[in-house]
């Protein structure tokens, strides 16, 4: 027994101390957290890579927790003192985490370095940046979302091109909606083995009920606007997809890998152009592009938003993640990120401009859709509130979502009430 | 009852009890295409070994295995020590409310966690030890639990006083009577929160999930979720991830095995 | 006749339960009684009254899904587990062959750790993959989407459940039956007693102790079900696996409601207090002592 017992406390010390890191390192050690599927990480993890070749003093260390739950770890993180020194927020959040003073005021490092421009990066992109009146974040991944298809399944069908189509103004949600029940297909056993649209997810239907002339909130986020007729419409157009005319995957057959769109049984699909790094790698089989939204009838179904990278307030080395910030907003890392690798439009100017963006060498080629959203697209609802107001909306909505409910209006009634009655009542109840 | 009737129920029934196991195993062992296929199969068509290798690469399980076990056998030496030092302390003394401070012992059993888990996290946040292993491990060296207390308590009471009398006559201390004495006759019932520890620490979800929030220091638990995460859609390497977690447990156990099921046995028997 | 040591020592040896209670049991429980009168994000804190209960209880349709939902899991799991850990001892009871590697097999499901099984089971309730909805298929049973169908999302927790029942709660009620003196049976029999009346006139009554233990845990344990849940459906579909313990991580770790969630632990004490307490009225009713046990 007591043999027993000192084995044991023998191997959790030796376990233990090959757990501790020598700490021979002199350079300065930062963390860096952001989000990403497997691929994603690897870009940010080669960005990592460079910068720490660039700067032998400083070793910056990517730091990855389970994506499903990287908005609360973020959370915590910061609420107990144990967040990494640069942290990627999304703008979803930023409004309410900048409200409690976590992040530093970037003014200071702004205003006296010579090599940050503000004005060589987009002014919408700029200003996201800002809380407060304060600037607490430089802006990365910033762009809207897209439409990808598979431009075999699309041939094979005899459909016209969609992103030529949009650039005559003629693709429109009637037209989506056509293509998609013609991209549908069933096997001999009734089961599904093509489906011709994805589910347009938050924020995507946010974008179409733009198109429909509709919107979440009102012009100061005070209030729902979701009672008219045009938000109404706009969500039935969505709930149909699924529930009406059956183009799109149910959430059970939406979870799983059997219909992706890498599988090439999906044939068009809303996501941002970032996921498109993970395509080139793993299609093969056949064609794929890029289009923008579909126009609604009330105009265009763009919206635009970026991400906050921000640097903690309490960390240690704040002149070192500065350096790392600038680096990543840099001309170079805007290069690899948004130019060769696409993970969303640049937040530069002049390289959203460049032709090296507009006309790649790999797929996919459509890249004016991207810089579309951009151009025209309209911000997101958020506020301080939204972390709040989406949990609200999104419980509502799923149930539209999940043909539970069938008629938009009725749950739209019902998310319009309680938006109103969270928003006038004192957050956090 | 009929003796043959209900050796072939018994048959089925554990047959539907390791359906689950197979299944993932056979999973595991498929590639991707083959996992989706329909009718599905037992038997993959070729047997993809490599599957374990790549799960086990994709992530760093060696790392989480490495802080799992860490983690789990302090836990588990802090259980059976101060456990038993606690039960001795309520079978061998007699001190003033000394039964209502073991009805309290008893009460806890029965308390939920989530009554006392935000205050406890605020209380670490405050020690500045979040993402430490701290709070996971700590807890343990305080009487490691009241169902311990109680099981190793009832087996100290059914050892006779007259041992730890001849031991004190020869000038023992308490201390030694304790560890000397007592200790090493209760292996039995110490092996049983022993292995019961290892499992439950090696099972902890809840406690990782809370508190640890860089990778190199999640446990295999965490770890598998980061897994699903990332990987989730890929189904073959998701179940053979599963099965990394699921197999140290059930090694274990065939190697404890008797004093599992004895020990099982005291517990719910109350020492009899 | 046992004798006892000075108290004082005995004092010192429990001490590490007693600071650990004090700390990490008493002190937390009455701050978190404290904290669920006010509003607290981990940032800004606010004292607000009873609020948080107010809203619990007259507003809050999800507290009342969340305790339906768990209280419904409870009433079918732990009656359903009892017996059925108490069935398999009883056919093992039985003295057939292979007992004991029979036992090892039912308790292997037990030994499998809570996130992996979660995994494991997702796939199996997998709605076009899955090999429950195969094998209904096989037998003509249409399949059904286990876990994205809020009428059946719960009753595969409860399948789930019971795929533990060979674990340590069967090995008890085994041992248990094992020790139940054979001269019992012989007097029933003497009797006239059929099969059925000695299970219960001897049987049931001898192991009610044991079965009353088991129930207590059970309904506690059904209370805090989490990880599964957390896990395979997030609580979903339309909240219909919202367990009660998912919802107060939820409104802490996600919403960042501490003092709500804080109300909501100490409505589940209370909950828990109440059910037990009647457990223990009941129990006067139908659980036997075999003489009375002085501790």
């Amino acid at each position: 027994m007591k043999q027993a017992l000192a084995f044991a406390g023998i191997l959790v010390a030796a376990l233990a101390a090959s757990n501790c890191t020598t700490q021979t390192d002199r350079r300065i050690q930062l963390r860096y957290m952001a989000w990403g599927n497997v691929e994603q990480l690897a870009l940010e993890q080669e960005l990592v890579d460079r910068f720490n070749r660039k700067n032998p003093d400083i070793n910056v260390r990517l730091f990855k927790v389970p994506q499903s739950a990287y908005g609360n770890k973020s959370i915590v993180m910061f609420a107990s003192r144990t967040s990494p020194d640069v942290v990627r927020v999304d703008h979803f959040n930023f409004p309410q985490l900048a409200d409690r003073n976590y992040f530093r005021d970037l003014s200071e490092f702004t205003e006296t370095d010579p090599e940050f421009k503000a004005e060589e990066f987009f002014p919408l992109a700029m200003q996201e940046n800002y809380s407060n009146g304060k600037l607490q974040a430089l802006n990365v991944l910033f762009g809207g979302g897209v439409m990808i298809y598979n431009k075999s399944l699309l041939a094979k069908a005899g459909l016209a091109d969609p992103y030529e189509l949009s650039k005559k103004g003629e693709w429109t949600t009637d037209r989506a909606l056509e293509y998609g029940i013609k991209l549908t297909e069933f096997d001999s056993n009734g089961r599904p083995s093509q489906f011709g649209l994805g589910f347009p997810n938050m924020p995507f239907y946010i974008g179409l009920m733009y198109g429909f002339g509709a919107n979440l909130l009102n012009e100061d986020l005070s209030r729902s606007a979701m009672d008219t007729p045009e938000a109404a419409q706009a969500l039935q157009w969505v709930a149909d997809l699924r529930w009406k005319h059956r183009v799109c995957p149910s959430p059970a057959q939406g979870a799983n890998a059997a219909f992706g769109f890498e599988t090439g049984r999906l044939a068009m699909e809303f996501n941002y152009i970032g996921v498109t790094s993970r395509y080139r790698e793993k299609i093969k089989d056949f064609e794929w592009d890029i289009c923008p939204l579909p126009d609604g009838p009330k105009g265009k179904s763009l919206f635009v938003k970026g991400n906050q990278l921000v640097m903690y307030r309490e960390t240690k080395h704040p002149e070192a993640a500065w350096r790392l910030m600038k680096f990543i907003v840099s001309e170079e890392a805007e290069r690899f990120l948004y130019i060769e690798q696409r993970r969303q439009s640049p937040t530069r100017i002049k390289l959203a401009q460049s032709s090296d963006f507009l006309e790649p060498k790999a797929p996919p080629f459509n890249m004016p859709a991207v810089t579309e959203s951009v151009k025209s697209g309209k911000v997101l609802p958020i506020g301080p509130r939204w972390p709040e107001v989406v949990t609200v909306v999104g419980s509502e909505l799923d149930g539209l979502f999940a043909g539970r409910d069938r008629d938009a209006k009725v749950v739209l009634q019902r998310a319009h009430k309680a938006v109103n009655k969270l928003l006038s009542e004192d957050p956090g109840l | 009852m009929k003796k043959a009737p209900l050796l072939v129920f018994l048959i089925l029934l554990s047959v539907v009890a390791l359906v689950p196991f197979i299944w993932t195993v056979s999973t595991a062992l498929k590639d991707d295409q083959e996992v989706f296929a329909f009718p599905p199969r037992w038997i993959p068509e070729t047997i993809q070994w490599g599957n374990f290798q790549k799960a086990w690469t994709a992530l760093p399980f060696t790392q989480w295995v490495l802080n799992t076990l860490v983690i789990t056998i302090a836990c588990t030496i802090g259980q059976m020590l101060t456990g038993s030092l606690v039960a001795y302390g309520f079978s061998r003394f007699k001190f003033k409310g000394r039964d209502t401070l073991f009805g309290i012992v008893i009460a806890t059993m029965m308390l939920p966690g989530q009554v006392t888990m935000i205050p406890v996290f605020m209380i670490w946040r405050e020690l500045r030890a979040i993402d430490t292993y701290w709070p996971l491990i700590l807890p343990a060296f305080f009487g490691g639990g009241a169902f311990n207390i109680f099981l190793i308590r009832q087996f100290f009471l059914s050892i006779p006083n007259e041992l730890d009398e001849a031991a004190m006559i020869d000038g023992a201390s308490y201390l030694r009577v304790w560890w000397q004495i007592l200790l090493p006759l209760s292996a039995p019932v110490l092996a049983t929160v022993g292995v019961l520890s290892f499992i439950g620490h090696w099972d902890d979800f809840n406690g990782p999930l809370i508190y640890l929030n860089s990778p190199e220091k999640y446990t295999v638990s965490i770890g598998l979720r980061m897994f699903q995460d990332s990987y989730g859609n890929e189904t073959n390497l998701l179940m053979a991830a599963s099965l990394i977690h699921i197999l140290p447990t059930i090694v274990l156990f065939f190697f404890a095995q008797r004093y599992f099921m004895r020990g099982i046995q005291l517990s719910g028997l109350g020492g009899r | 006749m046992k004798k006892h040591h000075p108290g004082r020592w005995g004092f010192v040896f429990i001490l590490p339960w007693l600071i650990g209670f004090l700390l990490f049991t008493a002190g937390p429980m009455i701050a978190s009684l404290v904290l669920s009168f006010t509003r607290y994000d981990l940032n800004t804190i606010h004292f607000i009254g009873t609020k948080n209960y107010e809203r619990i209880l007259f507003d809050e349709p999800l507290f009342w899904k969340s305790l339906q939902v768990t209280v419904t899991y409870a009433f079918f799991s732990v009656p359903l587990g009892i017996a059925g850990s108490l069935g398999l001892a009883l056919m093992l009871n039985q003295k057939v062959a292979g007992e004991r590697l029979f036992r090892t097999l039912f308790y292997l499901p037990s030994l499998v750790p809570s996130v992996a099984s979660a995994l494991l089971w997702s796939w199996i309730f997998n709605a076009d993959n899955g090999l429950l909805n195969y094998t209904l298929g096989l037998f003509g049973w249409g399949g059904v989407e286990w876990l994205a169908d809020e009428k059946y999302t719960l009753g595969a927790f409860v399948v789930m459940s019971l795929w533990g029942i060979g674990g340590g709660r069967m090995i008890i009620f085994l041992a248990g039956l094992q020790g139940i003196s054979e001269s019992y049976y012989e007097a029933a029999r003497l009797d006239g007693a059929s099969a059925w009346r000695q299970f219960r006139n001897v049987t049931l009554p001898l192991l009610s102790p044991v079965m009353f233990f088991n129930l207590i845990l059970g309904v506690i344990g059904a209370f805090q079900v989490f990880t599964q849940a957390y896990i395979m459906t997030a609580g979903g579909p339309n909240n219909a696996t919202l367990f009660y313990a998912l919802s107060i991580f939820r409104n802490a770790f996600e919403y960042f409601k501490l003092g709500k969630a804080s109300a909501l632990a100490w409505v589940l004490f209370l909950i828990l207090l109440a059910i037990t307490g009647i457990q223990f009225w009941a129990s006067r009713r139908w659980v036997h002592y075999e003489g009375e046990a002085k501790s």
